[in-house]
């Protein structure tokens, strides 16, 4: 035993063993963080089952249960409890006051599953958790009971659903109209003010606007009262405990019995899951709903960034390797690249802060924008300035992936060109550039994962916790640089942790968390994929 | 000729351009190509802009901080006679003099004099003595024995074209009889706040005249004024010769001719008086006593000349006593002028010949003012918005001088070493830059800061470099090519996971965790070490097993024994931690150790920065391990050496500058990360070391505070520093680890 002892150590293997340890360390920390990602996102979209549990006091509570933990003895230091408690969601925010509520497993007589059960997602106050007493039609009584009820919602709730959209199209797309119209009007007055014309033909041309415009967002107002009076349909909702509570058919935005899936159905709510969570905007202070606006933010954000980072990145890496005479320029160039690429993100974003907003943004209001002072336009936080700042931040990563790709392209390739009478240019521009390109692209893409990752910067240059509007609308000049906007990464900060309601942002940052996560691998792998490619490809052409 | 160049055209040389064309064009791809070479080169030149605009930029706005105050006299006017005591308005157009007559307005706008108010019941009576409070209250002891309280204000008014004038008001008070023998009053001091005044005023040797006005709002909209009056003696030795209210304890302090202050508990007046502080030597009178913005620090100036500031700070029930906190510049002789700022904590103290600028927070002083030769100061006051000192001397003559002085609490000093703040018990490195008031004393510090960040970077290089050192080395050295070649885009996947998922993670699965399962983190380098041990001996001595770990694939029995001893380790934690550690770890630490266990500590975010750094390191570092030429590993494993003997002593010594500089470049990325600091740490400023509780790091500091801090103000300024700090640290690192790694690509260049 001993010599087999010896010999372990001075062959070192235990020495080797422990240096495998430390990359088995780094590969389990790896999985196990996306592991619970997934398993706690997939909370958010997998439908539970509503349980009824019995205490010993008689009560009952209606809800899913979420967690489970062991209770932590206050009092006594030297004994361990072994007694746990559970953490019930049994949503009816507006009635209960409080949507998750724990109960210590000592007081549970029983716990049973019914079958008579209905979830309904609503558009205020969250989930509803109980049974329907009846559904009503202005005053006829048009179902009873539960399953019943649910049967006759479920045939009612697409046409509720198309009377909700158009009434969401009249208030933001006419209504909104309107309204920009009636600001431009204010904005195009303030700005003959500021030039001393008061009176004249173009003053009351404007001034005759406002009343017009006011008549037909009375038109339009009349609209909207008539949509929403024919939204007669309402439910009696009934809790565990008995109390009422009456509720438009307007607000439910989707009802299901839990209960009673079979896996197909839990499928298929699964998928409509995520569906809704990439595609709706948020609702309840971003604890629920989905996280569109956000998505749409990194990537038009991310898109800004690349247009912006890509042609200096492509420059100043062909200027390091193809154009500059060797000497201290390219000394020094190389230098601010590496120190670029150092530079923690923070002080991007204070540069941002500092040159692009008050600098750029303040002369630009000033110069363009007089009208709107004192509400600054460009001279505060936007999308062009936040993308502005990330491109200053990714450049370095074109750059050094951009001179990998040329400096695998053989040298002779170019003599060639050159030999043949090209210029310069020409051979940069027909001959170098597409063998080239497949890095560009690469560098491209790693820029691009890093954009959609940092939260930094972005949170003092331009992201808000919830943007009233996006970028993009239908007004001209259709893409609007200077508004603010959401980001995931920033989502994931905000609603972890400067949410109202923790419990019930709870499983919204995770599934934020796993769809960021899927971004970025699914952008680096795009990266590496087309990196081994590239290798194979200019291996195979050696020249 | 006609022959030839038909002949041109026909043939194979029929393709050919004729010279003309190959000319013109060729002119043009010049063109292009001296237009490209220009562009590319603007893209070098872009970057080292951006790098230099960046610093520049960032320079630009922090550097007004540290410039020095700078006076300059804009106008002198006369007035008619000598002033006791002058005011000025926000806006530096009118000023008032109080005159041994009356008070007098004059405009310094249009240097000349406007008006002098009439004063009811004023009986040719001269100003013997007054107290003017900074907000423009003031109480005239009389030559009769009376004192009159009044009130001057400044009212700005606006014309059509929103001009500006400012319009000079008196509105008087009740006089009251103090003393009855109609000796003049000299000595007099008030207090004034929403409830109303009080004024105390020396009417006999050691005698003190209390008068309190109450002003009650009814509900009707009127004030009614209760008023009562009352005499206290205070015996002293030596005669009264300054007088202040203190209104944070409801008490009158007095200095005394011999040097002594006394406190006065207007509570209980009758009550002896206390001794709390004297100046420097007996003898030395105490010539002014004033409270700077807040009511909190005290300014004793005395007739040596010197001025300190102190504190009242409680000994025990019912005693104080004034520790003195700093010794300003002295004057030459006595100073009795005095004037605060009602911004800061800046303050005036004005001797005979000199006017000097000191400011609280930091004991500095920061302007002195001297007198021509003739002539000596007798009033003084410092502009509302402490842009300018309003000066008047024996000549009768007021001066005007601007100031620019915005940032009067900065300087190299306050922001890196102690500095003794109000309400503290000795000097202290604070940052704590907003409070609830707007007297509030800001503590800018930024050494809580980069100690915060030093720590953090500590404990995650603590826990990432072995780790990221070991698996580069069993990875370039031990492991099988195949192998490699997944492992390595797996843990370069964990450098893609963005900053923020790692902190949030961090924060909210991590913490919890390591809170309940601290004693079997502790325990888990022995666990699995054990284990490996085990795993060893098996392997060596039943040869049935040896399929389980075959050399370059060990690491699929690792991840299954580290995953194992991870899991053993816990549940021996608990067993630890309910037999040995009083059933839980953190009362055992508090009760041993002295330790407090806070949820989001050093050691979380040590390890969710493992998780950052911990890729950046192994790619470095394994990419100069691997590239050591392989002519060296051959040599030495055929001269008989292990594999392990070889990595040790052959490969990593060669490659050991490529790992330096890797670690270089982790520690600065570590020193930059934002937001997993920004989520894991309670991001307390504190400066303790020790692992289980939080910090605050510079970057997650301006990213919190930035949004908050007023553009252009002192706290903007300062988070412009602490980038610029952040920026040079990073630098440094990264030159040297970019120098190191050149230093070795000349060294391979050469094997």
């Amino acid at each position: 035993m001993q010599k087999v002892g010896k010999k372990i150590w001075q062959r070192g293997d235990l020495f080797i063993w422990w240096t495998g340890a430390g990359l088995a360390l780094s590969l389990i920390m790896t999985v196990a963080l996306l592991f619970g990602v997934v398993l706690n996102a997939s909370q958010f979209f997998w439908p539970g089952e509503i349980q009824v549990v019995s205490l010993k006091d008689n009560s009952s509570i209606l809800g899913m249960q979420m967690e489970r933990e062991m209770i932590p003895d206050l009092g006594d230091v030297a004994k361990k409890t072994d007694t746990y408690r559970i953490q019930i969601k049994r949503g009816n925010r507006d009635i209960y006051n409080s949507d998750f509520i724990w109960v210590d497993e000592k007081d549970i007589k029983s716990i049973h599953l019914p079958d008579e059960v209905v979830a309904i997602e609503r558009r205020e106050w969250g989930y509803f958790f109980g049974h329907i007493k009846e559904v009503r039609d202005g005053d006829k009584v048009v179902a009873h009971g539960t399953t019943e009820s649910l049967q006759a919602i479920i045939d009612k709730l697409p046409r509720s659903k198309t009377i909700n959209e158009q009434i969401k199209r009249v208030q933001k797309k006419e209504i909104g109209t309107i309204n920009h119209k009636m600001e431009r009007v204010r904005l195009k007055l303030k700005k003959l003010t500021l030039a001393d014309i008061t009176t004249g033909k173009e003053v009351d041309a404007l001034k005759q606007e406002i009343p017009r415009l006011q008549a037909e967002y009375k038109i339009l107002e009349k609209k909207l009262t008539e949509l929403r009076t024919s939204q007669t349909a309402q439910l009696v909702l009934q809790t565990i405990e008995g109390k009422e509570k009456l509720l438009p058919l307007s607000q439910v935005l989707d009802i299901y019995n839990p209960n009673q899936f079979s896996l197909l159905d839990k499928v298929v709510y699964f998928m409509r899951s995520i569906q809704k969570f990439i595609c709706d905007d948020p609702r309840e202070a971003n604890t629920e709903g989905g996280v569109f606006p956000a998505i749409f933010g990194t990537i038009l954000m991310v898109l800004i960034m690349s247009m912006l980072a890509t042609p200096v990145g492509v420059l100043a890496a062909f200027y390091l390797r193809e154009y500059a005479r060797q000497g201290a320029m390219v000394s020094i160039v190389r230098i601010a690249v590496n120190n670029l690429a150092g530079v923690p993100s923070i002080v991007f974003g204070i540069f941002g802060v500092g040159f692009f907003i008050y600098t750029l943004g303040g002369s630009i209001d000033q110069l363009f924008f007089p009208e709107a002072l004192p509400t600054p336009t460009f001279g505060t936080g936007g999308i062009l300035w936040a993308s502005l700042t990330m491109a200053l931040l990714t450049v370095p990563v074109v750059i050094v992936s951009t001179e990998e790709g040329l400096a695998a392209v053989p040298k002779g390739i170019r003599e060639a060109s050159l030999a043949l009478g090209a210029t310069k240019f020409e051979t940069t521009w027909r001959v170098v550039l597409p063998s080239v390109m497949p890095s560009v692209l690469t560098g491209l893409i790693l820029a691009m994962a890093r954009a959609a990752g940092e939260v930094a910067p972005l949170m003092i240059t331009g992201v808000v916790k919830l943007a009233p509007t996006l970028p993009i609308d239908g007004f001209w000049p259709f893409i609007h640089l200077e508004r603010k906007f959401m980001h995931l990464g920033f989502h994931i900060y905000d609603v972890g942790f400067q949410s109202p309601n923790v419990d019930a942002a709870r499983p919204m940052v995770f599934a934020t968390t796993l769809l960021l996560i899927l971004m970025v691998i699914f952008l680096n792998m795009a990266a590496v994929y087309l990196r081994n490619r590239l290798r194979k490809q200019l291996t195979a052409s050696a020249v | 000729m006609t022959d030839e160049t038909q002949q041109n055209k026909s043939g194979p040389e029929a393709s050919r351009p004729d010279r003309a064309f190959f000319s013109r064009n060729i002119v043009k791809r010049l063109l292009v190509n001296r237009i490209a070479t220009g562009v590319v080169t603007s893209g070098g030149w872009i970057i080292i802009g951006s790098i230099l605009a960046i610093l520049f930029v960032i320079v630009g706005e922090f550097y007004p901080l540290f410039k020095e105050p700078t006076l300059t006299l804009d106008r002198e006017l006369k007035t008619r006679s000598v002033p006791l005591a002058v005011g000025i308005d926000p806006y530096q157009e009118k000023a008032y003099a109080v005159e041994k007559d009356g008070i007098r307005f004059y405009s310094l706008l249009d240097k000349k004099f406007i008006s002098q108010p009439e004063i009811p019941e004023w009986n040719s009576a001269q100003v013997t003595g007054v107290f003017a409070s900074q907000k423009d209250f003031l109480v005239l002891g009389l030559s009769d024995g009376r004192i009159y309280p009044m009130q001057i204000e400044f009212r700005p008014s606006y014309d059509s074209e929103s001009r500006r004038t400012i319009e000079p008001f008196l509105l008087v008070e009740d006089a009251f009889q103090i003393q009855n023998d109609g000796s003049p009053v000299t000595l007099l001091a008030h207090l004034k706040n929403e409830q109303g005044y009080q004024i105390a005023a020396q009417s006999a040797k050691g005698q003190v005249s209390l008068v309190s006005v109450r002003l009650r709002k009814t509900m009707m909209g009127t004030t009614r004024k209760s008023i009562s009056q009352k005499t206290i003696s205070v015996p002293v030795q030596g005669e009264i010769t300054a007088m202040v209210f203190d209104e944070a304890h409801n008490n009158l302090l007095l200095g005394t001719s011999y040097g002594q202050i006394f406190q006065v508990d207007l509570d209980d007046p009758e009550h002896p008086s206390q001794l709390v502080g004297a100046t420097r030597r007996p003898g030395v009178a105490v010539t002014h006593l004033g409270f700077v913005l807040g009511g909190y620090s005290l300014i004793v100036s005395d007739s040596d000349g010197a001025v300190f500031s102190t504190q009242l700070q409680k000994i025990s029930a019912g005693k104080f006593k004034l520790t003195k906190i700093y010794d300003f510049q002295p004057h030459e002789n006595q100073s009795h002028l005095f004037s605060i700022s009602l911004r800061n904590k800046g303050f005036l103290t004005g001797s005979k010949k000199m006017v000097r600028l000191h400011y609280g927070t930091t004991g500095e002083t920061q302007l002195s003012l001297s007198v021509p030769d003739n002539a000596e100061y007798k009033a003084i006051t410092l502009a509302p918005k402490f842009d300018g000192i309003l000066a008047a001397d024996t000549t009768g003559t007021l001066h005007l001088w601007k100031m620019n002085n915005p940032y009067p609490q900065m300087s190299i000093k306050s922001l890196f070493s102690r500095v003794w703040y109000e309400g503290y018990d000795e000097p202290d490195y604070v940052w704590q830059s907003t409070g609830g008031s707007d007297e509030f004393e800001s503590k800018l510090s930024l050494v809580p800061l980069i100690f915060g960040t030093l720590k953090g970077t500590l404990y995650a290089m603590l826990f990432a470099v072995p780790l990221a050192i070991f698996a580069a080395f069993y990875t370039s050295q031990f492991m099988d090519p195949g192998l490699k070649r997944t492992i390595k885009p797996t843990i370069e996947m964990m450098a893609a996971l963005p900053s923020v998922v790692l902190g949030f993670f961090a924060a909210l699965v991590i913490a919890p965790q390591v809170e309940t399962f601290l004693p079997g983190l502790a325990l888990m380098p022995f666990v699995v070490t054990g284990l490996i041990l085990l795993a060893l001996l098996v392997h060596e001595k039943v040869p049935a097993l040896k399929f389980m770990a075959h050399s370059g694939k060990e690491i699929y029995l690792l991840v299954f024994i580290t995953f194992l001893g991870g899991l053993l380790s816990f549940w021996m934690g608990t067993l630890v931690e309910s037999s040995v550690l009083m059933g839980d770890h953190r009362i055992w630490l508090k009760q041993v150790f002295e330790v407090t266990y806070d949820q989001r500590n050093a050691l979380v975010v040590g390890l969710a920065m493992g998780f950052a750094i911990i890729p950046i390191i192994f790619t470095i570092a394994e990419d100069s391990l691997s590239n050591v030429p392989g002519h060296l590993k051959a040599s030495s494993l055929a001269l008989g050496a292990t594999p392990w003997q070889t990595a040790l002593k052959v490969i990593l010594p060669t490659a050991s500058p490529g790992i330096f500089s890797a670690i270089m470049i982790g520690f600065g990325r570590a020193v930059g990360e934002t937001m997993i600091v920004l989520m894991a740490t309670g991001n307390t400023p504190i400066m303790e070391w020790s692992i289980f509780n939080g910090f605050r790091a510079l970057s997650a500091n301006i990213a919190v505070e930035l949004p908050e801090a007023p553009e252009g103000g002192t706290l903007f300024r300062i988070l412009f520093l602490a980038a610029f700090l952040l920026f040079v640290m990073t630098f440094v690192i990264n030159t040297i680890a970019e120098v190191v790694r050149l230093r070795m690509r000349k060294k391979y260049q050469g094997l």
